[in-house]
């Protein structure tokens, strides 16, 4: 990973080490030094994270700790580079949680085989790529109307927000889910096209042939 | 229940909005039909694929300017121009709590999606942080008093409590906002505006804006709203002659010699 930051990759500022030194010694300047950093990072989501912040803050400045003695900052970056990302990240995540609907659990449509994976496997990380693909081929339109759906309206509220009939509503959400389902198919196809038809490594070469 | 109904209600299903008698009997239809429950789960795909979003660190990464790993670009920067949530998220990690920076930042409303939106003229991808000046504007607005006075007071980022919609005309796209939801709603009871506030993009562009029955009747319309910089546009709207109920309200911009539609919007006018 580049940071270009002026960092010197695995050699780590002069200062930067100094500071992880202060930190895991427990310095209090250097504590403090770091949570400035924290706090101002953090600070873009106090009106979304008001009463969370401080806990937030504390947990941030946990993780460091255990990162650093764990040697998880490799001077890849500076290190306030290092903490601002992390305090992003744990923001984000939180601001995501806090936002979240309870949606119904699909374990409890009883459904047997692997159907119900299918959500999980298209959250999963290295499926969110698939899943936004299928979601940028849809219409706007289309997105629109899903988007809704993940706001919690009922088929009645979206009617009326749209001004279709019910029955015209639900007709335009179902040809949406087909045209995802066949972009879906059509990305997977084309995955596995891509890998059959991609060169042999030097590794591989030799078992992949007949 | 048939499994052209069962079918066709699924995708409410899996946002918990049906009522508890029709999501009983979509159940036991799904228990016994292995053709719904297919489609159960070819709904499944586009829930979780509508419902997706760039891993948070993906977002930091590109927030901070660093180089992102492991996740295209393209995928990522079409997704921000189309979600306010992680559209808003990158521009919060952008300002890196920069109080001045911050003021740019969304508020959290989430925009409107119009009834069947149209590309705006000329579209340039990747640049939707263009509206966010528009959007420091809608995030002050906390009152209008009509008659001719617009009162502005920056403080707390809510859309106010009055008999007024919002129009925000984006680089990308025209988003809206209700006085206290999506939708616009406006009483026949006293006078109502529309607000356009202009993003970079929009201003030197001429507008129009015409209010249509479902049956498609003209029911009003402004023509030639040219839009500056150095101010918003407010049209008040006869409400007291408009019919009651749900109107179409259309914007369009005069491009290459003629009326483009920009967005269109539902209006629900009521008592």
């Amino acid at each position: 990973m580049t940071f270009g930051d002026g960092s010197q990759q695995g050699l780590g500022r002069p200062s930067d080490l100094r500071l992880v030194e202060g930190l895991l010694a427990g310095d209090s300047r250097s504590v403090e030094e770091v949570r400035r950093w924290v706090r101002g990072s953090a600070s873009g989501y106090r009106r979304f994270l008001a009463n969370e912040l401080d806990d937030l803050e504390q947990e941030i400045l946990l993780s460091l700790m255990t990162s650093l003695s764990e040697g998880g900052f490799r001077h890849e970056c500076s290190l306030k580079t290092f903490v601002r990302r992390m305090v992003h990240n744990s923001c984000i995540d939180l601001m995501r949680a806090a936002g979240r609907r309870q949606w119904i659990n699909v374990d409890d449509l009883d459904l047997a085989g692997d159907e119900t994976r299918v959500i999980e496997a298209l959250s999963l990380e290295q499926e969110s790529v698939l899943a936004l693909r299928i979601a940028a081929s849809l219409s706007k339109a289309c997105r629109d109307l899903w988007r809704m759906i993940h706001q919690g309206l009922s088929y009645e509220e979206m009617a009326a927000r749209t001004g279709a009939s019910r029955g015209a509503l639900r007709v335009r959400v179902l040809r949406c889910r087909r045209k995802a389902v066949e972009e879906r198919d059509r990305l997977l196809e084309e995955k596995i096209k891509k890998r059959s038809n991609a060169p042999a490594s030097p590794s591989t070469g030799s078992e992949m042939e007949p | 229940m048939e499994c052209e109904r069962v079918t066709t209600v699924l995708p409410w299903l899996f946002n918990g909005s049906l009522e508890a008698e029709e999501r009983s009997q979509v159940e036991s239809h799904l228990a016994s039909c292995p053709a719904c429950r297919k489609e159960l789960r070819d709904t499944a795909v586009a829930w979780a694929a509508t419902g997706a979003h760039p891993p948070p660190e993906v977002i930091s990464d590109y927030g901070l300017g660093l180089e992102i790993t492991g996740f295209p670009r393209d995928v990522l920067e079409a997704h921000l121009a189309d979600c306010p949530s992680c559209e808003r998220e990158a521009a919060i990690v952008l300002a890196d709590g920069d109080e001045e920076t911050l003021q740019g930042v969304p508020p959290e409303v989430p925009s409107s999606p119009s009834l069947s939106p149209s590309p705006s003229p000329s579209p340039s991808p990747g640049t939707s942080w263009r509206g966010w000046p528009a959007l420091a504007l809608a995030a002050s607005l906390t009152a209008i008093a009509l008659g001719g006075t617009l009162l502005w007071q920056a403080v707390k980022p809510e859309v106010p409590h009055a008999n007024l919609a919002i129009i925000e005309l984006f680089p990308l796209n025209a988003q809206t906002r209700g006085p206290d939801s999506e939708v616009l709603k406006l009483s026949r009871e006293g006078p109502a505006a529309i607000v356009l506030m202009p993003g970079e993009h929009s201003v030197g562009e001429r507008y129009r804006v015409t209010l249509r029955t479902s049956e498609g009747r003209e029911v009003w319309f402004l023509d030639d709203i040219e839009l500056s910089e150095v101010g918003d546009v407010a049209l008040l709207l006869p409400t007291d002659a408009l019919p009651e109920g749900v109107l179409g309200l259309e914007l369009q911009v005069h491009f290459e010699g003629g009326w483009k539609n920009v967005a269109e919007y539902a209006v629900v006018v009521g008592q």
